[in-house]
């Protein structure tokens, strides 16, 4: 009896570990991907001296053609009033996270992350 | 005995392997987020342009420097500290040494090496290829320009020696 809990348990630890790292591989892809569309977006935004809706639609576009995340689960939040000159603009996307166990036997991990930026506006009148 | 050693031998190469992964991601993920935060920050920086020259037609970056007898506010390092500032969750005294603080993804400290203002302070013809002489970073220059180059140690998870981390970012008028 003891034997087969004790296996029952490496196997379940093992496989959790087993697959650990090719997950987190792809946490971090989907970092990148929000990171770069975010960077991007937000030099856009500056010239316009806003997150206009149509940067922030094709922001979310990026994200759901090229990196397939589910467009309902992403939220791109935008300074939408027009900023001028030397003022600062922010914008945020939080996206869904992708499982780094197989097995859901520890702690449960936030389900999803955020990240902001902040840049100056060029917007001039 | 011989399974046993099979799959000591296995778990080890397989630890070994995910140390290399987890570390190399370190790198890659903390060379990207400086880059993107330089370029942000150096677009900042040049933003902060003279007035008084601006209206002679000439590009003159707010650097705290003296230029036709005015004395220009330190505007563009204010600017570009405080974009690496909440960008990449560190905070820095005198915009030069930006330590980490608890929630950012960096842990060692970052030092802006080099900010270049290439401007219409002196008498240029663009285009021209600059190139700095210590840190093999050329690139082709278009109009007033500013260059951040920063450096920073990886912050590796692992242990397994320690990667270096250099990145620059120009931001230019196109003249």
């Amino acid at each position: 009896m003891s034997k087969t809990l004790a296996e029952w348990m490496t196997l379940f630890i093992a496989i959790n570990i087993m697959f650990a790292p090719i997950l987190s591989y792809v946490d971090s892809l989907n970092r990148e991907a929000v990171e770069v569309v975010l960077a991007e977006g937000a030099k856009k935004a500056s010239i316009e001296g806003r997150f206009t809706p149509a940067i922030i639609q094709e922001m979310k576009d990026t994200l759901v053609n090229k990196y397939h995340f589910d467009s309902n689960k992403i939220t791109i939040q935008g300074t939408q009033t027009l900023t001028p000159r030397n003022q600062y603009i922010e914008g945020s996307i939080k996206a869904p996270r992708s499982f780094i166990f197989v097995l859901d036997i520890f702690n449960p991990s936030p389900s999803t992350f955020e990240k902001d930026i902040k840049i100056l506006s060029e917007y001039i009148n | 005995m011989g399974t046993a050693l099979r799959t000591i031998l296995l778990v080890l190469l397989f630890a070994i392997i995910t140390q290399i992964q987890f570390n190399l991601d370190a790198d890659k993920t903390a060379t990207r987020q400086m880059k993107n935060a330089l370029e942000i920050a150096t677009h900042d920086a040049a933003l902060a342009v003279d007035p008084i020259s601006f209206s002679n037609g000439k590009i003159i970056f707010q650097n705290g420097e003296t230029v036709n007898g005015n004395l220009l506010p330190n505007n563009a390092l204010e600017n570009f500290k405080k974009s690496i500032e909440s960008n990449l969750n560190v905070s820095s005294s005198g915009g030069y040494l930006y330590t980490p603080t608890s929630n950012s993804f960096f842990k060692n400290n970052l030092s802006l090496v080099e900010l270049i203002y290439l401007d219409d302070r002196v008498d240029r013809t663009y285009p021209f290829t600059y190139s700095h002489p210590e840190y093999d970073f050329t690139q082709n220059i278009d109009g007033p320009s500013v260059i951040a180059i920063m450096i920073t140690e990886s912050p590796r998870w692992f242990v397994g020696g320690t990667t270096v981390i250099r990145q620059a970012a120009v931001y230019e008028y196109k003249k």
